[in-house]
């Protein structure tokens, strides 16, 4: 259903040159003859136009953002600080672990169930002691564990405050981070790498795996249920009236229906809601209206190309709360 | 008499911190591994801004992007020894880097996250329109590129994220200029095709 361009296949010979034309890897002389080249050949100017859009999706700077730590001294200090209380040197020990990490794995776990079994009429009062849990894991999933476990017990440098971005971060419970709890002793003991799997094994983030997986679904409940507000639906009802009054206008002035009169349709209601009102739209909300859009267009036309966008966007809207705004 | 042998010690602590400063990377990567563990933290300095972009324009969150990038000096740190130093220090955090930042969303996926972070939650009206047009774009294209075959992939993101020359590539992946180029015309030209295959096709979708 989409347009196509007019003729939209490359030319053969111009592949690898557009390309490096895009990431300005070409020789002058080539720049030449690629410019040469679009000045004659609308297909090829098309073709460019989409390696463009391509580019800018992936590279594209995000507004607000300015891709840098926040504060780079205590960056570089939070590294180093890391890093001596890794209380490593530098090692190959990374290389030998790759094939060797299964063999470990089976060794720990046989270890751990030995132990286990050995402790178990005690509690547990040792936060060395394995988590039972960590038993019944496979080595891969083990190791994702311990990342997850990693990445959550790693420390942020200190914020310099006055983000834009913190009160909406705040609505989102911050994982019970085990580092925290004990300065000096998270992230010594917890591995970030796959080299340290053994040791993570054998002295497991105190909590333990299950700890983390707890928190990770109490967090997902919540904000896939506070993804539903009353307030995104209100808006996404008022888009619907104005969106209504919109499709009328352009099915008179003749527009097919369309993926591209969709987002004609989705920018003038926006456009209209900013002359009225200018208030601020909840995205969520215009991306349901979206969905919903797409899937009135995709029960018209059958066209399966719409219901992997309708998917995708319900991706998205399934995903936690988008957070931060801009101006 | 002390004086001047204090003035002398400050001015030799003062060019060793110089001559930190001026070193070429891979001086301060011999001394790190000579056991001065301490000028690693130059290495951070000098790095730290692009390690965070790629990690930001992967995980597509501040903290996160914070994370991945600390995460990656750490795993540089460990993996000194195998760092060739005739190649570029930055091409090789670069891909280690990426790894990190990749090996982190793949775990946030599983959690149920797969989100475009940094989204903004509100927009002025008047740029509604662009802003869900981006998100819908850009999670199409990051699927897509997530389904490029494996060398190709790799050469694609090492260009596209990390923004490293074609050269660094070459060197960084062991094979020729001339196979760079054509992966990543190749990596192109698929994802033009996957994105058109999707609907993503005409003038206006441009973001």
């Amino acid at each position: 259903m989409s347009l196509p361009g007019k003729g939209e296949d490359i030319c053969l010979n111009m592949r690898n040159l557009l390309s490096a034309y895009v990431d300005g890897e070409t020789t002058p002389e080539e720049t030449a003859r690629a410019d040469a080249h679009l000045r004659t050949c609308e297909a090829c100017r098309v073709v460019l136009a989409r390696y463009r859009t391509i580019e800018r999706a992936i590279s594209g700077e995000v507004p607000g953002s300015d891709h840098a730590p926040q504060d780079s001294a205590a960056f570089a200090k939070a590294v180093m600080s890391r890093i001596r209380e890794a209380g490593n040197r530098p090692t190959i020990k990374a290389r030998i672990l790759t094939w060797r990490t299964p063999i470990v794995s089976a060794l720990a776990i046989a270890a751990t169930v030995v132990l286990a079994l050995y402790l178990r009429p005690r509690p547990q009062p040792e936060p060395t002691q394995p988590a039972p849990a960590a038993t019944v894991l496979c080595p891969q999933e083990r190791r994702k564990n311990t990342e997850i476990a990693s990445r959550l017990s790693e420390r942020r440098p200190p914020k310099s405050g006055g983000s834009g971005t913190a009160p909406a971060r705040a609505q989102l419970a911050e994982p019970p981070v085990v580092a925290s709890a004990e300065p000096g002793q998270g992230m010594g003991e917890i591995a970030r790498d796959e080299t340290s799997v053994k040791d993570a094994t054998a002295k497991p983030a105190r909590g333990g795996v299950s700890f983390v997986q707890d928190f990770y679904a109490t967090r997902s409940a919540q904000t896939i249920i506070g993804g539903a507000t009353p307030q995104s639906d209100s808006v996404a009802l008022d888009l619907r009236r104005k969106a209504n009054a919109v499709r009328t206008e352009l099915v008179s002035a003749g527009e097919t229906h369309s993926v591209d009169s969709l987002k004609l349709l989705l920018g003038n209601v926006l456009a209209r809601i900013a002359e009225t009102s200018g208030e601020p739209v909840d995205v969520r909300a215009a991306l349901t209206f979206w969905r919903d859009e797409y899937a009135v267009l995709a029960k018209q036309s059958g066209d399966s190309a719409i219901q992997s966008r309708i998917s995708r966007l319900e991706g998205i809207l399934r995903s936690p709360r988008p957070k931060g705004s801009f101006e | 008499m002390i004086s001047l042998a204090g003035v002398t010690m400050v001015l030799i602590v003062i060019a060793a911190l110089r001559s930190l400063e001026s070193a070429p990377d891979r001086e301060i990567v011999a001394g790190v591994l000579a056991g001065n563990t301490d000028d690693f933290e130059e290495l951070v300095v000098r790095y730290q801004r692009q390690v965070f972009r790629i990690a930001f324009r992967v995980t597509r969150d501040r903290d996160d992007a914070t994370d991945v990038a600390q995460e990656a000096f750490v795993r540089a740190f460990l993996a000194l020894k195998q760092y060739d130093a005739e190649r570029p220090f930055g091409a090789w955090i670069s891909r280690i880097t990426l790894n990190a930042a990749f090996t982190f969303c793949s775990g946030r996926k599983n959690q149920g996250d797969d989100r475009m972070r940094d989204t903004p939650y509100e927009v002025k009206a008047a740029d509604g329109f662009s802003a869900v047009a981006r998100i819908e774009i850009e999670t199409a294209v990051r699927a897509a590129v997530a389904g490029l075959p494996e060398g190709i992939r790799e050469t694609f993101e090492l260009r596209a994220y990390a923004d490293l020359s074609y050269d660094e590539i070459a060197h960084e992946l062991g094979v020729p200029r001339g196979t760079v180029m054509s992966r990543l015309a190749r990596a192109r030209e698929r994802l033009r095709e996957v994105l058109k295959q999707q609907g993503f096709g005409s003038e206006s979708e441009a973001v």
